[in-house]
């Protein structure tokens, strides 16, 4: 056989193989949540706050936090998380769009097999927070928040291991303007 | 049974090319026998003594170069045949192309962070455990006053509890 026409045969068995390779991508994590739409729904002309933390900079963030106890625990939450997805900002439209969107992306998520640990409703706010569990962990968790009066949406997501009761104990350390006015909070 | 001349004349050379080497008694009775060849084996005897006695010139080091060149250098290597050359080309063909396709399609490491970047992905971060924590909190709350309402304040008030209404179907 030709030694060139059987170089070209090789190459194409390796085809395939190169191929797979390229269309390797990372894995999604379960826990994890698409807020594609949500962030549809946000208005580009206002403030908006869009967060999409994965894997490596949660590890350097684990590695960076000083010796402090508060940091400490936040570290080995960090250091537990394989993404951190969040859409904060102001809906565009009507506030019942937003507010329909809140309620099916709640029960989508109950009807895939997540927890809702929590849902307030009523006439102006609603809140939703929901959890995915495997294995006895919990791996996934959803807030959905939506005030209709400021028309004020918050879509977060935690995928990796979570406590929720040390999530609770360190978010409510944190100091970040505006959170005391989240509907309910005390 | 008298040696041939032909055998009798190889073993002359063999005999002169090893100089401790002693005339065999079937050889030495067919030179005494063949005129020819004892002529030849006495030739053949003075040459050797005399090249012998010549003294030893040493080999120059360029003559040696060019007497390797000319005979061990020039050989062909084996893989040079046409065929084999050909193939070998192929393969370094295909493991260049292969190894440069690899090279960009093989996902790189991750980049490290700046200290910048963490800082601020550190913000970011803690503003959704906020959020997130302040949601729990608000569940928490409702889910209390919940209870106050419907459980707690009718037992102080010695009134029965007020049990959730069941959906209709």
């Amino acid at each position: 056989m030709n030694a060139f026409r059987g170089a070209a045969l090789a190459l194409l068995a390796l085809g395939p193989l190169l191929a797979t390779g390229a269309r390797a991508e990372a894995p999604v994590a379960a826990g994890y949540v698409d807020g594609a739409m949500f962030r549809a729904l946000v208005d580009d002309d206002r403030e908006i706050v869009e967060v999409n933390l994965e894997g490596p900079l949660l590890q350097s963030m684990a590695k960076s936090k000083g010796e402090d106890s508060d940091d400490k625990d936040t570290n080995e939450l960090f250091g537990k998380l394989k993404a951190i997805h969040a859409v904060i900002g102001t809906v565009k439209g009507p506030a019942s769009a937003a507010m329909n969107l809140v309620h099916q992306t709640d029960q989508k998520l109950v009807a895939a097999g997540w927890q809702r640990v929590a849902r307030i409703k009523d006439e102006s706010t609603m809140i939703s927070v929901l959890t995915h569990t495997a294995g006895g962990h919990v791996d996934g968790l959803v807030a959905l928040i939506f005030d209709s009066d400021d028309k004020e949406l918050v879509f977060a997501n935690l995928a990796g291991e979570i406590d929720i009761t040390r999530l609770g104990e360190i978010g409510e350390r944190v100091h970040v303007p505006g959170l005391d006015q989240i509907p309910g909070a005390r | 049974m008298t040696m041939s001349c032909a055998t009798a004349r190889e073993r002359i050379h063999a005999a002169l090319d090893d100089p401790e080497a002693v005339l065999t008694e079937d050889l030495q009775a067919h030179l005494d026998s063949c005129a020819a060849c004892r002529r030849l084996h006495d030739d053949l005897d003075t040459l050797f003594d005399a090249l012998r006695g010549l003294p030893r010139m040493p080999l120059p080091p360029a003559t040696l170069d060019a007497v390797w060149r000319e005979t061990v250098g020039r050989r062909e290597p084996r893989w040079a045949a046409p065929g084999l050359a050909r193939a070998a080309a192929a393969a370094v063909v295909v493991t260049a192309v292969c190894a440069t396709t690899l090279y960009f399609v093989t996902p790189r490491g991750p980049k490290k962070p700046t200290a910048a970047e963490i800082a601020r992905a550190s913000a970011e971060a803690e503003m959704v455990l906020g959020y997130t924590a302040r949601a729990l909190a608000a569940a928490r709350a409702a889910a209390a006053d919940k209870v106050l309402a419907s459980k707690v304040s009718p037992a102080v008030r010695g009134e029965p509890a007020v049990r959730p209404a069941r959906r209709s179907r």
